[in-house]
């Protein structure tokens, strides 16, 4: 069995797939269910976070980072009690003997030149919450701590990932990528991965029964950060987590009260610890900026493109699906054009979405070149299955497959040039029809009347002569007349007599007679 | 009488005997042209090659050599000036296809096709789509996505004086789509040549109209076919 070797430098020795007990003789007929996961939490400790977060100081948009110069000397600072004290440190600090912990005060008389900057928690949440979000394609558990830290359940990912070592050579990747510094450990209960890699103690703890072993070199003060409770424990001379490993329970609970015991019990998981669990909001929204400014279609196409493939992926952590989305276009004064493109059929791959795109950026007229285009959607919906036909000869094309037609036809035409047809339960013949949305038109039993295939969306006025109506010439009225009279109830009263008429040349028509006008008109044609 | 040499002569014209000679070549050749859209054999134009939909009229259906209107081609339907066009004609073929699969599109009708009629002529209306583009360019689009898009049994479209150009890769769309694709054209162009695989003339008479096949791919063309509106049988 291959040992996670993550580190690179220390071999451990627990087999990686726990053995199965023994089954009991005679039991051979017993349906073996799989065995529960075991639970194996990743945890993350981002260092520099609070620096970071202090530096951006929230004013640019998630998703681009500036990067921050960690070769200059920076500092963030808390209030603790009366004083302020340095919470994290650049580099550049470092090198000027400045240590997390110290009182801003020392640190000013050691390094005139060293700016501070206030904590702020929020924008430290906001990277966090970021971070969490680049990591659920490890694992659908990412819990968000405080104090930087991220606790990824990596346990019932192994399989998918072909092992621990693949997967956390990607894990690795991704944050690379990410242009962050991190401390990474693994164990099996939340706490204890995140109390290594705090202590910036990096392990791969994967039983249960080595924690206390494992753990017991960290010093105390990494694990609690109440001041009255170190005092105590200093006081009993324990410098490390072994010495309290040691303490009798009953002992502690006494002296320390039962939430630090229970604390004590879920960091070696003799209790459940139940995690607050990050759910990423459905929406998205990420801006790209051009390398040149321009009105190419082409070009504007590649840039939507990097956006479409990283809806893709998000709406793939959805497991959901875009109706709708928002494009804005900015120019080189801050103007915005913004493209609506609404879909028929939810969808969620580029490939799908993309065309539809280019095809709205086709028939735009563009007065000045694009500087970033920003693409924006909160419509999220789930997924539909994907039908397959039984037989697919007798249809060649699904339904999902008309409404992209639809949509295509609607992203460079508009929404409005493209229509369904549907009756409505109407006796005036001008209102017995409707346009609808494609392929939703409503089912109505209507009675077969005999009725034109044209209509005329204004009546024509006929001469006449003589008192009958004419069309190039005189009409061959039908015997057979039909009276429509109706139509008080909207103030759009009609009454009118319908005749079939045939013209000179042979053509088969619908007139009526308005019989308050006298007039005849041209309505139909068959 | 000029004399070319032999194995010259085999050379330059072996594309087009290739089918009567009994040699391995004659495979090659035919796989050769079989992959070029713009060379038809003679074979495709055989009666009973190309797929087809009843038209609803026996006597109609007799005449054309699929027993219908071709599917993957285009069809040209030359109507009178100032009249939208007879289509009852095409209906119980379009009626049919709207039933079976895609969307059956009208492209620039000249006016509203009236939904009850349609519905009593056994359309499903949930099939139709109407579109209007505004300019000419747009509406050529359309008409070109809906004939390839696979999606749509039939195009219906109007079109003022279509260059040969236009029809030609409409026609290579239909062909693409697979799908019934008419075109209604004032009659006036009956004298302009066409690459669509049949193309008829209406006139409207009482009751009907009369039918002039004017190009038939495959058959003969034929004059003053009369065909009523009692006469639509529904397949």
């Amino acid at each position: 069995m291959p040992d996670a070797d993550f580190t690179g430098q220390r071999h451990l020795s627990q087999p990686a797939i726990p053995e199965l007990p023994n089954a009991p003789p005679g039991a051979s007929a017993r349906i073996v269910k799989p065995g529960k996961i075991r639970e194996l939490w990743l945890a993350l400790y981002f260092p520099l976070l609070p620096l970071r977060a202090a530096v951006d100081n929230g004013a640019n948009i998630p998703g681009c980072d500036r990067p921050v110069d960690l070769s200059k000397p920076l500092a963030v600072f808390e209030k603790t009690g009366k004083t302020h004290r340095l919470i994290s440190i650049s580099s550049g600090a470092e090198t000027a003997n400045i240590r997390t912990g110290m009182k801003t005060s020392e640190a000013w008389i050691r390094e005139p030149r060293l700016k501070f900057f206030p904590r702020d928690h929020r924008n430290e949440r906001v990277i966090l919450n970021r971070l969490a979000h680049s990591l659920f394609d490890f694992s659908p558990r990412v819990a968000v701590h405080d104090d930087c830290t991220l606790a990824v359940e990596v346990g019932g990912s192994l399989r998918l990932y072909h092992g621990l070592e693949n997967l956390l050579q990607q894990l690795r990747k991704k944050l690379s990528a990410l242009d962050t510094d991190f401390s990474l450990s693994l164990a099996p209960t939340p706490l204890a991965a995140i109390l290594c890699a705090s202590a910036n103690h990096d392990r791969c703890i994967r039983h249960i029964g080595q924690l206390r072993s494992e753990l017991g070199e960290i010093p105390l003060h990494y694990y609690e950060t109440d001041k009255k409770n170190l005092r105590t424990l200093s006081r009993m001379g324990i410098r490390n987590l072994r010495d309290l490993f040691r303490l009798p329970r009953e002992g502690l609970l006494k002296r320390l009260g039962k939430p630090f015991v229970d604390r004590l019990d879920r960091l070696l998981g003799e209790r459940p610890d139940p995690q607050r669990l990050y759910t990423p909001q459905a929406k998205f929204h990420a801006i790209q900026d051009l390398d040149q400014e321009s009105s190419e279609a082409r070009i504007l196409g590649q840039a939507g493109r990097c956006l479409l493939i990283r809806l893709e992926a998000c709406l793939s952590r959805h497991d959901s699906a875009v109706w709708k989305m928002a494009w804005r276009l900015h120019n080189a004064k801050n103007e915005v054009l913004l493209l609506d493109i609404n879909l028929g059929v939810p969808a969620w791959r580029a490939d799908i979405l993309q065309p539809l795109f280019d095809l709205r950026l086709e028939s735009i007229r563009l007065h000045s070149p694009v500087r970033k285009i920003e693409l924006e959607t909160r419509f999220f919906c789930p997924r539909s299955a994907h039908h397959i036909e039984l037989f697919p000869a007798l249809s060649s094309s699904d339904n999902t497959d008309r409404q992209q037609f639809v949509d295509r036809v609607r992203s460079k035409l508009g929404s409005h040039v493209i229509q369904g047809l549907q009756p409505a339960d109407e006796h005036r013949p001008e209102k017995a029809w409707q346009t609808c949305e494609p392929g939703h038109s409503r089912i109505l039993a209507i009675k077969g009347f005999d009725r034109p295939l044209w209509l005329l969306e204004q009546p024509r006025l006929l001469a006449t002569r003589n008192g009958r109506p004419t069309l190039d010439g005189p009409l061959k009225l039908h015997s057979e007349r039909e009276r429509i009279c109706c139509g008080w109830w909207d103030r759009n009263r009609i009454a009118r007599d319908y005749w079939n008429a045939i013209t000179t040349s042979g053509q088969k028509i619908w007139i009526f007679k308005d019989l308050h006008e006298v007039k005849w008109y041209l309505h139909g044609i068959y | 009488m000029i004399a070319y040499p032999a194995h010259k002569d085999e050379e330059t014209t072996a594309p087009l005997t290739g089918s009567l000679k009994k040699n391995g070549a004659e495979h090659v050749h035919r796989t050769h042209f079989a992959h070029r859209r713009d060379i038809s054999l003679a074979k495709s134009l055989l009666p009973g090659c190309g797929r087809s939909i009843p038209t609803g009229f026996r006597t109609l259906d007799d005449l054309l050599p699929d027993g219908g209107w071709p599917l993957g081609a285009l069809t040209e339907i030359l109507i009178p000036d100032h009249e939208p066009g007879s289509l009852w004609l095409a209906l119980p073929a379009v009626a049919r296809l709207s039933r079976e699969r895609g969307w059956m599109a009208m492209v620039s009708p000249p006016h509203i096709p009236y939904a009850p009629a349609l519905k009593n002529l056994g359309m499903d209306l949930n099939k139709i789509l109407l579109i209007h583009p505004r300019a000419r360019t747009d509406a050529l689009w359309t008409i070109e996505e809906a004939l390839g898009s696979k999606t749509c049994s039939s195009v219906l479209f109007w079109l003022h004086g279509p260059d040969n150009k236009t029809l030609r890769r409409l026609q290579l769309a239909a062909e693409r789509g697979d799908c019934l694709g008419l075109c209604f054209r004032p009659a006036t162009n009956a004298g302009q040549c066409t690459t669509a695989a049949l193309r008829l003339r209406i006139r409207p008479g009482a009751d009907g109209a009369a039918v002039d096949i004017l190009k038939n791919r495959g058959g003969r063309p034929h004059k003053n076919l009369k065909l009523n509106f009692s006469d639509i049988g529904y397949a």
